[in-house]
């Protein structure tokens, strides 16, 4: 059965993308990522997951073909609109993004700032969720004095701090152990069981292996989706 | 505010810091000029204004020789320079200035040494009735015929002058405090530039967690309030204090005199004149936060 594209969270219809003058590095992608689904972006190094990223959290536009979010073109409308969208996506960045003269609670807590939550209810919160990954002692360091697994940690957290309807990550598990990593996909999995969409771009293919979710995966200029013979039929929703 | 002030502090990088000291000492000392140029401005049209109400309805006669035989008649030059004033309709009363009272007068431009040498005319202040109209003219002409060499005096030259020097240091301070919030003005807008240059990665950051332009520039907003705000306090209160050092100074080296209609004291301002001088640190701190956000939102905006 067709995956009906209201039904999909994210939409890519003949998306091609390129940088300046450069030939395109993506062409003619198509895709649906249905609601509540649980994704791997993968691909080699270069093959354009980030700029596929990027696209859906609109810090790009693809030069041709469209992209829906949350069933409607972002772009379409003020900038308002736009940051409404984002405050519906949890990202984390590859190089995390901390700022680095503010302490670990600060970061964590920005977006509940941005969406105008209480100071109480923040603390809370930030508190609990450091808790969990394993931060709780680092409430007031900052990030240059954090390894660089505790700085994904603190990105992660950060990511999915404001509970996120679409969570995306880029190489979320780039620099934790194999233990951690773990960990960190199975938070990923319990935000999804809890309702989250989630993308996580990897060229980890052990850490791909591990679990049955579908692929997204590029292949030249285009994207295929592919699904691990153990996935549940219910979660496939090919183009 | 505070609280906001000290959150968007941490939220900005502020690794500019000296570009925000910079900034916060430069529109202290505008704040500093503004303030003791408004002061300036208002003093001057309190000398005016105070000048102009104690010489209404005055006019005054200088008679030279005072003592001598008029021209016609029997009686001295003074005496019949009286009875010209008290034949004279409009006229509600004139008084002779006694000698030491004229030497008090004198003695501030013309020097003690002069004065003493000098042979002093007699001096009599007279009081028109209010709302009179006196032929001056005609009266200067009837006292000069009994004494040749008088002045009749009705201080408008000298009140047109001292009226001209005094509108053009009060227009010269407001100009001073317009030119000076101009520069407060590009100085903020250069600043709210330069922070977001180089703070370009966080609001990048920002604007992705769903931050929207209006809350990006409350940071800054919030920021500039707390460089500016005590720096605005501090320039102001070193203003209001100079106008008193400069006013007590003036005082003890001849500010006292007697030629002058108002001692040069801090209570020669009302107190909606201290209210205005007050208000220029605040107008300042507001005028800096409004063309900090303005500037934010135009360039987020560019930058979006």
């Amino acid at each position: 059965m067709s995956m009906m594209a209201s039904d999909s969270i994210v939409s890519f219809d003949n998306v091609e993308m390129r940088y300046a003058d450069s030939p395109p590095i993506l062409r003619n992608v198509s895709f649906d990522i249905p609601l509540g689904s649980f994704h791997f972006l993968t691909g080699r190094s270069g093959a354009g997951k980030s700029s596929i990223l990027r696209m859906m959290y609109l810090a790009l536009r693809p030069n041709r073909g469209q992209v829906r979010i949350f069933g409607r073109d972002p772009h379409q409308g003020n900038a308002s609109n736009i940051a409404n969208i984002r405050r519906r996506i949890g990202i984390v960045f590859q190089d995390f993004r901390l700022i680095d003269h503010l302490s670990v609670l600060e970061n964590v807590a920005l977006p509940l700032r941005i969406a105008g939550e209480r100071e109480s209810v923040i603390h809370q919160h930030v508190s609990e969720l450091l808790e969990w990954v394993g931060l709780s002692r680092y409430l007031d360091a900052r990030p240059p004095a954090l390894s660089g697994g505790q700085q994904q940690r603190i990105a992660i957290a950060r990511a999915v701090i404001a509970r996120p309807s679409l969570l995306l990550a880029d190489e979320p598990t780039g620099n934790v152990d194999d233990r951690l990593a773990d960990r960190l996909l199975f938070l990923f999995e319990e935000l999804n069981r809890a309702g989250t969409t989630v993308l996580i771009a990897t060229h980890n293919e052990t850490m791909v292996s591990k679990y049955r979710h579908p692929r997204l995966v590029i292949i030249g200029e285009g994207v295929e989706m592919q699904y691990s013979r153990y996935s549940s039929a219910s979660n496939f929703h090919p183009t | 505010m505070a609280g906001m002030a000290r959150r968007s502090r941490r939220e900005f990088a502020v690794s500019h810091g000296n570009t925000v000291a910079f900034l916060g000492w430069t529109v202290g000392v505008m704040v500093y000029l503004a303030t003791l140029s408004v002061a300036g401005a208002l003093f001057a049209q309190t000398v005016l204004d105070r000048w102009s109400l104690s010489l209404a309805g005055v006019v005054t006669v200088q008679v030279p020789e005072a003592s001598e035989p008029a021209s016609r008649g029997t009686l001295s030059r003074q005496d019949a320079v009286e009875d010209i004033l008290d034949k004279t309709p409009g006229i509600q009363s004139h008084t002779v200035l006694e000698e030491e009272r004229t030497r008090a007068l004198l003695e501030p431009w013309l020097g003690e040494s002069l004065i003493a040498e000098l042979p002093l005319p007699v001096m009599i202040d007279v009081q028109l009735e209010h709302g009179a109209r006196v032929d001056f003219t005609g009266l200067g002409e009837r006292i000069t015929s009994v004494a040749p060499g008088s002045v009749l005096d009705d201080h408008g030259l000298w009140l047109s002058r001292v009226a001209a020097t005094a509108s053009t240091l009060a227009r010269g301070g407001w100009i001073v405090v317009f030119l000076v919030g101009l520069v407060a003005v590009i100085s903020v807008i250069f600043a709210i530039l330069s922070g977001l240059t180089v703070n370009r990665d966080i609001v990048e950051l920002l604007k992705l967690m769903g931050a929207r332009d209006t809350y990006i520039a409350r940071r800054f907003q919030g920021h500039m309030v707390g460089t500016t705000l005590p720096v605005c306090g501090l320039g102001g209160l070193c203003a209001i204090g100079t106008v008193f050092a400069v006013t007590g100074f003036a005082r003890e080296n001849g500010g006292r005199s007697e030629a002058l209609p108002v001692q040069l004291s801090p209570t020669a301002l009302s107190l909606l004149d201290w209210a205005i001088v007050a208000a220029v640190p605040l107008a300042f701190a507001i005028l800096t936060v409004v063309t900090a956000r303005l500037a934010a939102l135009y360039a987020l905006r560019r930058m979006s």
